[in-house]
């Protein structure tokens, strides 16, 4: 049930976001949905749950649109962390969410900025103001959403696991 | 759940393993071209990816049709002026082709010049992220596609082929940071290199790295030039936007705005260059 859901999600919000989704670009960035989910997820269920989950999702995004297997590195790395805070805090605490999301963009970003810097690519203040910092930006905004959606997601799958748990 | 901390260590050795294999697979999968993790993936998302895209269309084609009558009727009249125009010079150029045949049959070019199968097909996904221009298309090996194909559009180029899986593939466009096309300035001949940059890619435009010494302005066309493996020769690419002297003094940099745009597109034409040489 479980594996279905998130797996489902997943693969949902890849399609949408290589299909739809460059339709509410603004000034030509985007949001990243993947952060959003995967720290959502990853402090509702723990650092083994979001590393899986990063794992996933950042796979599906190397095999359709990378041409070396980074992301699923940087996302597992991002859901194991990110889980490793769910034990300290409240599930109804709406501020962290955003500030892991904060991070956590930042942090896939900066593998990037990394790889860029080893090709000699060296202009880190451009990367900074004109793509890092909006993106961060859109995606914070999203994240109000995406966590409240995910969070009663996440309720309804533990209460059909609960009733499924009593019958057996 | 309580786990020793023997068993901890034996998990973390095998989930390395793991991680380490898949990445072998996957690197090793490119390299000898059997993509199996892509294929899994391919068979899984290309049915929805094209639902979306023809819903899609078809939804922007219906309320584009209440939209655009007015700019639809001015450019009808801009374009039947254009037509005549179009004829005149039609006739001029199948003359100069004539010429050109002659010419060629005597210098014994023609091989260099020869016609490549080419098909079309629709783009069906575009990398989410903001660094690099990547994009899906509809086509795959089942189609007959390999990899380094050529991928055109509205006359111009595109960029190659990266990766050829059994239903999509992928499309390394020119202005991509990681991609480089070797160029010709059509009016003085000089060749330069192409590549893409990332604080030019989210305008479309891409930039050319040239001697110092090279005759080039603002307006110049440039093509693709006789020296790359992947690109036929005299594939339009762009027109030069502006012209910059880099900070050593010894290269020059030309930022051009390519014939296709690079946000709207939707539509390509690929060329297998292969498949003539069988």
């Amino acid at each position: 049930m479980r594996i279905v859901t998130i797996g489902g999600l997943i693969l949902i919000i890849h399609i949408l976001q290589s299909t739809l989704f460059n339709l509410i670009r603004i000034n030509n960035i985007a949001p990243n949905f993947f952060v959003m989910i995967i720290v959502s997820f990853s402090l509702l269920r723990g650092s083994k749950e979001g590393a899986i989950m990063g794992l996933f999702a950042g796979i599906l995004y190397d095999l359709s649109f990378g041409t070396t297997v980074g992301f699923a590195f940087s996302y597992m790395i991002l859901g194991f962390l990110c889980g490793r805070l769910t034990p300290n805090f409240y599930r109804e605490n709406f501020i962290l969410p955003f500030v892991c999301t904060f991070l956590g963009d930042l942090f896939i970003n900066s593998f990037i900025v990394i790889a860029l810097i080893l090709r000699g690519e060296t202009n880190i203040i451009y990367f900074f103001k004109e793509i890092i910092v909006p993106e961060i930006i859109y995606t914070n905004a999203l994240t109000i959403f995406v966590y409240q959606i995910s969070y009663k997601i996440n309720l309804k799958i533990e209460q059909v696991e609960k009733r499924t748990r009593n019958i057996f | 759940m309580k786990v020793s901390r023997k068993v901890k260590k034996r998990i973390f050795i095998i989930s390395g393993i793991t991680l380490i294999l898949l990445s072998l697979i996957v690197t090793l999968g490119r390299i000898y071209q059997l993509t199996l993790l892509g294929t899994i993936s391919d068979i899984i998302i290309y049915p929805f990816q094209k639902i979306i895209n023809i819903a899609n269309t078809h939804v922007g084609g219906l309320t584009g049709y209440f939209k655009d009558i007015d700019t639809l009727l001015n450019q009808n009249e801009e374009l039947l002026q254009e037509n005549e125009q179009l004829l005149y010079q039609n006739t001029l150029l199948a003359e100069l082709g004539q010429e050109n045949e002659n010419l060629k049959s005597l210098l014994d070019l023609a091989q260099r010049y020869e016609q490549y199968p080419s098909q079309g097909a629709n783009i069906i996904g575009k990398d989410p992220g903001n660094w690099y221009k990547v994009f899906t298309i509809d086509k795959g090996k089942i189609a007959g596609l390999d990899n380094n194909n050529i991928i055109l559009a509205n006359g111009g180029l595109v960029g190659k082929l990266i990766e050829v899986n059994p239903l999509s593939s992928k499309v390394l466009t020119l202005i991509d940071d990681r991609s480089y096309v070797s160029v010709k300035v059509v009016r003085s001949g000089d060749i330069g290199i192409l590549m893409g940059d990332i604080e030019l890619s989210n305008k479309g435009i891409a930039k050319i790295e040239i001697d110092i010494n090279a005759e080039i302005v603002k307006g110049d066309q440039v093509i693709t030039s006789h020296l790359s493996d992947i690109y036929p020769p005299g594939i339009p690419i762009g027109t030069v936007e502006e012209v910059i002297v880099a900070d050593n003094d010894l290269m020059q940099y030309a930022y051009v705005k390519p014939f296709v745009d690079f946000s709207n597109l939707q539509n390509v034409l690929i060329i297998s260059k292969n498949g003539e040489k069988k």
